[in-house]
């Protein structure tokens, strides 16, 4: 990527330098480019005469052959990504060929890098804000649909949460925090300049856990992806950049190195592996199941004097005869004692993924082009539940004339998702809870058992009777002409435009229902964005350089879905909702738009001062009519330390930045027309149309403000071999937008308004050291780490706003000020009372423990659901022709609700629902001492929420260990490749946690859009690992 | 080559006319919802909120659901099936144990405030509506508005109404704001609002009315008021009124109220279903077997039926069966059904019991209206009357009906179905919901 961006410059340095080409006779200048510590050759290096456009690659041997140089001084330069370019002065006499070699040192902190900014690229030593990068090589291999996932533990300050191992599932990402309660706080998404659909746009009813368009982007067409953290990077995008941007970058063509300047580069990559659940969750089997179920019921029967079933006269032979007759689904004695089902085998299986890509790149002095196509499968852990991706991609650029160019970035994928009931409504979540172990398969006749319960307890039957695919289509399409008006002016006009259609069917047959049921929904999302830009690039002096940026940004986004549904089928091969005797019909349209104006100034002195200034004006459609447009200035201030005289003479620091940015951002992340006071539509009944209140309205709706300052260090030292940056950052955000209660005696329960202030504060610090860069083995490390505190700092009254009100559906989150954002509400567990066996709570009137459970009067506050620690190690060796790539990432301080845990730990064992299998630990008989209550059968503990639940869910995981081999060049050459490496990847290989359920790394499904419910699971499904072997081929 | 330049430059200009569509982009109208200025300027549109009006009652968590379910919850006649999966709210209300966060007791709250306000809005723009249609249409409009007011006024108080302080719901005649936090009228003003308006929407309504509210079902409820409002004089009046319209009759098989179509000729006011819009999931829910039943009917409900007149009557064969050793009532086993709120059987046991209790009726006893109920059922007539035999009959006729409950409560039953708790009990009483309390100060809890 590096590579093809440097290429890039390379050329349009030559196309500017052009018109001074030099006439006349020539010299010949030939040599060989190695590298200065491995005395290896560099095929591909670029060797340049300097002040033309004469120059040459080397060859597959590092050699290189200037035939036409002009003669007298000149001066030459070699350059080559990764290393430090090197000029040499040589006198070329007419006739003579002259030998140069060029021995190379390797650049560690590729200062000259390319970043991508937002509105344009700057070179790595010239930015003055907090941006990390991640690149195409960081991720390759790591067999997932959705890119973010590979970006765990490999940028500081960005938090990705895969929500589960799902297929196709969500992740959830954080850049520095949550920074709203009820906004979305997931940050931006940028391809190629055009903002893009992300979010689940499939269906909840059945399928709790959600998908996320973002899988529809293929990681291998990325080159490089950067985050935007701080205000003053991400004020660019104002009233959309508090949550951070992520901004992508797909590959582009290049000229091909070595001999011919126009050959293709071929690439070929495939990769194939089984997947597993990183953990087994431990719960009752049939005889463990009766046995406790049995003596939970027996305890209530004969000492528990508050249970309905208490009757204390009653013989066990007796209890246990009404025990039998409670059993649910029509299981008798003899069933239940002869029948050892394990669900959750019926609900898991072993996963397979694959992925093939093929692309060719290449180009000539004109154009150049990317054009690429992949194949990704995943056959989830989950049985039935499946992701496939095709998709292409042609990037092309063209420069018509000097001053010309244009081109256009286009990716056409297609997805089809198999998704599964999970969570609360089937499938594995079922198969945890509601499917006893003493419920066999299949009844006597070879039929279902109880196929047709409430819940379909029976999961196999629920996945034999439930058909579901969702297929999309997205086009994802920026096309862009670009004009140098003058030598320092240009003017680009870009079109984005993200199409997404949407596809779902679903069909439940006979088998668990009395009805047959067929949904066809469709959905279309048409987001467009037209840009135009002013550039203005110029040196004065030769020390005062200044860029300038104007822009004009007009976004539109449009939706619109439809369901049919049609139910009895006069067959049951029709499953097309019209061939249905019921059939309904339901619509959904959405709108928004943003207009905005941006300017951007830079300027530095000498590459010594630099200074930022940038500001943006949005108009958004999501605010009434006096508060549609808000506006987000922003600046930033960079010293370059080690380019001072006074530094010269320390010779260990190479390189030394000191930066500081101040600025604001925006959120406007909430549903569209919510300041539209409103009457629902659909409201119909018998038969009529209706109408009914639907929105409250509020004029005043503004945006969610955020201010952030950064202050960063840059430094290097040792020629690099150390080098990283630390930053501290402070970001608050003010006019939080929540929804808040209102009497409902006004016809409303909500109305959402802007109060409430939060702050996240955090430090980052990243470091990479070249430990061995000698020898035959070379090793590298790379460091991260960042902390972030998330604190609610002002809301109206004080008051304690729980999730629920904000739309959340269940746990105990609260919004609190002085806490963070979803902290909990519990009772404070205190063991279990060896006398009696019941559960004990600590009263907070005398701090003593009780045994009554008291809500109001108890629940304390606690917890934290973000984790204040993040990062990741990873460790790259590379030995003669093998690498090796370790990669840890850690997620601590945090915890996760278990809010199954109330039911799962003896809580819903007297309403037949099967059991964590650490509940063998009980309290028995008076003395035990132990954790878990004793068990009884009328569910009183299922209401308890206490600390109990509440796990530490901090966890060090063994996320990816990458080992490669790649052919010796002869080989490869033999078989007509320039580079071919075979790999072995494992992902998510080793997780280090006390949590107690599946996977600490989990966010419990539902559509709750608010930040206030997080970090809790019900029946979550597990994460996956994935065992991977594939092969990357460059011809 | 210069030339060619200034054509590109034009090219790449003309991406500048997008800016055309810029206010358009920032102002897009909503296709889905109605502005709420313009929603209730025309008699269409007081019309569909009308309908809107229906379609909140018909929902699960009042008349589709709860308002039955939860009063039968709280008086015990069901009990877990264990078929079905019960949820803590749920368990609660058969526990006694309500919090102020239970999702049935607040929904009851925030629906019916939120149905009351619709009306209320419907009220006060019919006035204002200057299109001719609205002429016609006015005193139906106005009297089927004042009937859902009276309806929700009414079941509320049963619910939130506390006996022992006198406290009802506050009680509002237009619509509020978000900015007006109302305090708690007395159950007594909430009752006397509910007659008055029950006698306008009498008057106002049609005899007909597309099974909708009519002139008979707003008598019917106003009969039913008057009983709980122990005016027994009033009561067995408006019932009388009722019974001699000639217009319903009691149908020999009791399946057919509770059943899908035209309601029967004993239902004199039922929330609709249609096979696209049924008003019955959440009762389905709760009592149909073939759906996992939650609830199976308890033993204090079987034991009634043991008690008098056993496998003999007709309500325990036609509305009751087992299956799997359990019983389950099979009232609300109709995939599609219409909800009865009231039917004829309802006032005769209504006006029976209100001359037992000292009203007088020319040519009517009390053990008259009893019998007629008792002999449709299939029993024997009984020869004198007693308060547990009426209040047999009652509980046996309207079972699982939500009427049982705050029968209880009127009678003062010292202790609710087989719980140890006093009707007055605060544990009985719905509690107002918690988030309503904290922004409004002038609410008092129960």
């Amino acid at each position: 990527m590096i590579k093809f961006l440097h290429l890039k410059m390379f050329v349009l340095l030559a196309l500017i330098l052009s018109g001074v080409s030099a006439l006349g006779q020539n010299g010949k200048i030939v040599g060989t480019v190695s590298d200065k510590d491995s005395g290896e050759t560099l095929p591909g290096a670029n060797v340049m005469i300097k002040g033309t456009n004469i120059g040459i690659s080397t060859d597959i041997n590092g050699v290189y052959s200037i035939d036409n140089s002009p003669l007298g001084e000149v001066t030459i330069v070699c350059s080559y990504v990764g290393y430090l370019n090197l000029s040499k002065e040589v006198t070329v006499v007419s006739g003579q060929t002259l030998t140069v070699d060029f021995a190379l040192q390797e650049d560690n902190m590729m200062l000259d890098e390319i970043v991508v900014i937002g509105f344009g690229t700057k070179r790595k030593r010239d930015i003055t804000t907090a941006i990390s990068k991640v690149k195409a090589e960081e991720i390759e291999g790591i067999p997932v649909a959705n890119f973010a996932k590979s970006l765990q533990g490999r940028a500081p300050g960005v938090q990705v949460t895969s929500d589960n191992g799902i297929a196709g599932g969500a992740t959830t990402i954080r850049i520095r925090g949550t920074s709203s309660l009820l906004a979305s706080s997931e940050p931006l998404t940028v391809i190629d300049g055009v903002p893009v659909i992300t979010g689940s746009y499939t269906t909840s009813d059945g399928f709790p856990d959600k998908s996320n368009a973002l899988s529809q982007i293929n990681p291998s067409d990325i080159a490089s992806i950067e985050i935007l953290k701080d205000a003053s990077s991400a004020a660019i995008y104002g009233s959309r950049g508090t949550n951070g941007v992520i901004l992508i970058t797909t590959k582009s063509g290049s000229l091909r190195k070595g001999k011919g300047l126009e050959k293709t580069n071929f690439s070929f990559n495939y990769y194939a592996g089984i997947l597993d659940v990183t953990n087994r969750m431990k719960i009752l089997d049939g005889p463990q199941y009766l046995a406790l179920s049995q003596e939970a019921y027996w305890n209530s029967v004969h000492t528990e004097e508050t249970s309905p079933l208490y009757k204390p006269e009653l013989s066990y032979d007796d209890a246990m005869a009404n025990y039998f007759k409670q059993l649910p689904y029509g299981i008798t004695e003899e069933i239940a004692k002869k029948t050892n089902t394990n669900w959750v085998d019926e609900a898991l299986r072993q996963g397979f993924v694959q992925e093939a890509n093929l692309s060719a790149a290449g180009g000539n002095t004109k154009s150049t082009y990317y054009l690429g196509g992949g194949y990704f499968e995943e056959k989830g852990v989950l049985i039935d539940n499946k992701f496939k991706r095709i998709n292409g991609r042609l990037n092309f650029k063209h420069n018509a004339t000097e001053k010309l160019s244009f081109g256009a970035n286009t990716s056409i994928s297609h997805t089809i998702d198999n998704r599964v009931p999970t969570g609360w409504q089937g499938g594995l979540g079922t198969a945890q809870s509601r499917s006893i172990p003493i419920m066999p398969i299949y009844d006597s006749t070879g039929a279902y058992y109880a196929a047709k319960t409430s819940g379909h307890s029976n999961i196999r039957a629920e996945i034999n009777n439930l058909d579901y695919e969702a297929r999309t289509m997205a086009i994802i399409s920026n096309i862009f002409g670009q004009y140098r008006i003058t030598p320092s002016l240009s003017f680009k006009s870009e079109f984005g435009f993200n199409n997404f259609v949407l596809r779902e069917s679903k069909y439940e047959g006979l088998l668990t229902q009395e009805e047959q049921v067929s949904t066809d929904r469709r959905v279309q999302v048409d987001y467009w964005t037209a840009k135009q830009n002013l550039n203005y690039i110029k040196t004065f002096n030769g020390v005062h350089n200044v860029t300038g940026l104007l822009s004009y940004v007009i976004q539109e986004s449009k939706q619109h879905d439809v369901w049919f549904k049609g139910k009895d089928f006069p067959s049951p091969s029709l499953t097309n909702p019209t061939s249905g005797a019921i059939r309904t019909a339901d619509d959904y349209a959405t709108a928004f738009g943003y207009v905005s104006y941006v300017g951007r100034m830079s300027y530095n002195y000498a590459g010594k001062y630099y200074a930022t200034f940038s500001a943006r004006a949005d108009g958004s459609s999501r605010f009434g009519k006096d508060k549609k447009w808000g506006y987000f200035p922003s600046g930033s201030l960079g010293w370059s330390i080690s380019e001072e005289e006074f530094m010269q003479n320390i010779e260990f620091i190479s390189f030394l930045k000191l930066r500081i940015s101040y600025g604001f951002t925006g959120n406007s992340e909430i549903g569209d027309f919510s300041y539209y006071g409103s009457y629902n539509t659909n409201d119909r009944y018998y038969g009529s149309a209706g109408i009914a209140p639907k929105n409250v309205g509020n004029p005043e709706l503004r945006w969610e403000k955020t201010s952030q300052i950064d202050i960063g260090l840059d430094y290097g030292f040792f020629d690099g071999r150390i080098h990283g940056g630390i930053d501290y950052y402070n970001k608050l955000t003010t006019d939080l937008l929540i929804e808040v209660n209102v009497p409902q005696t006004s016809g409303f329960s909500k109305a959402i308004t802007n109060i409430g202030k939060l702050e996240n504060k955090g430090f980052e610090f990243f470091i990479t050291t070249y430990n061995l860069t000698t020898g035959k083995v070379k090793w590298n490390t790379d460091f991260n780490i960042s902390y972030n505190k998330n604190e609610i700092t002002e809301l109206p009254n004080n008051q304690k706003i729980s999730g629920i009100s904000l739309g959340g559906n269940y746990g105990n989150n609260y919004a609190v000020v002085g806490y963070p954002a979803g902290v909990w509400e519990l009772v404070d567990f205190a063991g279990v009372d060896p006398e009696t066996g019941k559960p004990l709570f600590i009263n907070q009137e005398t701090g003593e423990a009780t045994t009554e459970y008291n809500y109001d009067r108890d629940a304390i506050l606690t917890g934290n659901p973000y984790p204040e620690w993040i990062g990741g190690l990873n460790n790259t060796v590379t030995f003669k022709n093998f690498d090796l790539g370790i990669l840890f990432t850690w997620s601590l301080g945090h915890n996760v609700y278990r809010d199954d845990g109330k039911f799962l730990e003896g809580g819903k064992i007297g309403e037949n629902w099967n059991q964590m299998q650490f509940i063998e630990d009980r309290w028995q008989k008076p003395g035990d001492v132990t954790d878990i209550p004793k068990l009884i059968f009328d569910g009183t503990y299922s209401t308890y929420n206490t600390t109990q639940y509440l796990d530490d869910a901090s966890y060090v995981r063994l996320k990816t260990l990458q080992l490669g081999y790649t052919l010796p060049n002869k080989i490869a050459q033999k078989l007509h490749m320039t580079n071919v490496r075979f790999y072995f990847n494992a992902n998510n290989l080793l997780t280090f946690t006390k949590f107690k359920g599946w996977d600490p790394e989990v966010n419990r499904d539902y559509n709750d859009n608010n930040n206030v419910t997080q970090s809790v699971t019900y029946l979550s499904p597990p994460q996956v690992k994935s065992f991977t072997f594939g092969v990357n081929m460059n011809f | 080559m210069k030339k060619i330049s200034y054509k590109y430059i034009l090219v790449l200009l003309s991406g500048v006319f997008v800016f055309a569509s810029c206010q358009k982009v920032l102002d897009p109208e909503p296709e889905m919802v109605l502005s709420d200025k313009i929603a209730l300027t025309t008699t269409v549109g007081v019309q569909s909120a009308l309908m809107g009006s229906y379609n909140k009652m018909q929902g699960g968590d009042l008349y589709g659901g709860n308002i039955w379910a939860g009063g039968e919850m709280l008086a015990n006649n069901v009990k877990k099936s264990g078929e079905g999966n019960i949820v803590f709210e749920e368990t609660q209300l058969l526990e006694k144990n309500m919090s102020d966060e239970n999702r049935i007791v607040t929904s009851l709250w925030s629906n019916s405030f939120a149905l009351i306000h619709l009306v209320n809005s419907i009220i006060n723009a019919v006035p204002e509506i200057t299109d001719p249609d609205i002429e016609n249409e006015k005193d139906r409009i106005i009297g089927e508005a004042k009937f859902i007011r009276a309806m929700m006024y009414f079941d509320m108080i049963r619910y939130y109404g506390n006996p022992n302080d006198g406290n009802g719901v506050p009680l509002l005649t237009e619509p509020l704001t978000i900015f007006d936090q109302p305090a708690r009228a007395t159950s007594e003003a909430v009752y006397q609002q509910v007659i008055a308006d029950l006698i306008d929407a009498a008057n106002l309504l049609p005899e007909n009315n597309f099974d909708r509210a009519t002139k008979w079902a707003a008598k019917a409820i106003l009969s039913r008021v008057y009983f709980y409002h122990k005016e027994y004089q009033n009561a067995a009046d408006i019932a009388t009124e009722v019974i001699n319209s000639d217009i319903f009759a009691l149908v020999d098989s009791m399946p057919l109220n509770y059943a899908y179509g035209s309601p029967s000729e004993e239902v004199i006011f039922a929330m609709m279903s249609t096979l696209t819009d049924a008003s019955c999931g959440t009762l389905n829910g709760y009592f149909r077997q073939a759906q996992g039943a939650k609830f199976s009917p308890s033993n204090t409900l079987a034991k009634i039926f043991l008690f008098s007149g056993g496998m003999d009557d007709k309500r325990y064969t036609q509305l009751f069966k087992i299956v799997n050793d359990k019983l389950f009532c099979t009232k609300f086993d109709e995939r599609y059904m219409n909800v009865p709120i009231i039917r004829l059987a309802e006032l005769y046991l209504t006006r029976g019991e209100s001359i037992f209790n000292g009203a007088s009726v020319a040519g009517i006893t009390a053990l008259g209206d009893i019998n007629i109920i008792r002999l449709r059922a299939g029993l024997p007539p009984l020869v004198t009357l007693n308060s547990t035999s009426i209040y047999y009959e009652r509980t046996k006729e309207l079972a699982l009906e939500g009427d049982n409950f705050f029968n209880q409560k009127r009678l003062e039953r010292e202790k609710i179905s087989d719980y140890e708790l006093p009707w007055n009990n605060r544990k009985l009483l719905y509690l107002i919901p918690k988030s309503e309390l904290e922004v409004n100060p002038n609410l008092v809890q129960n």
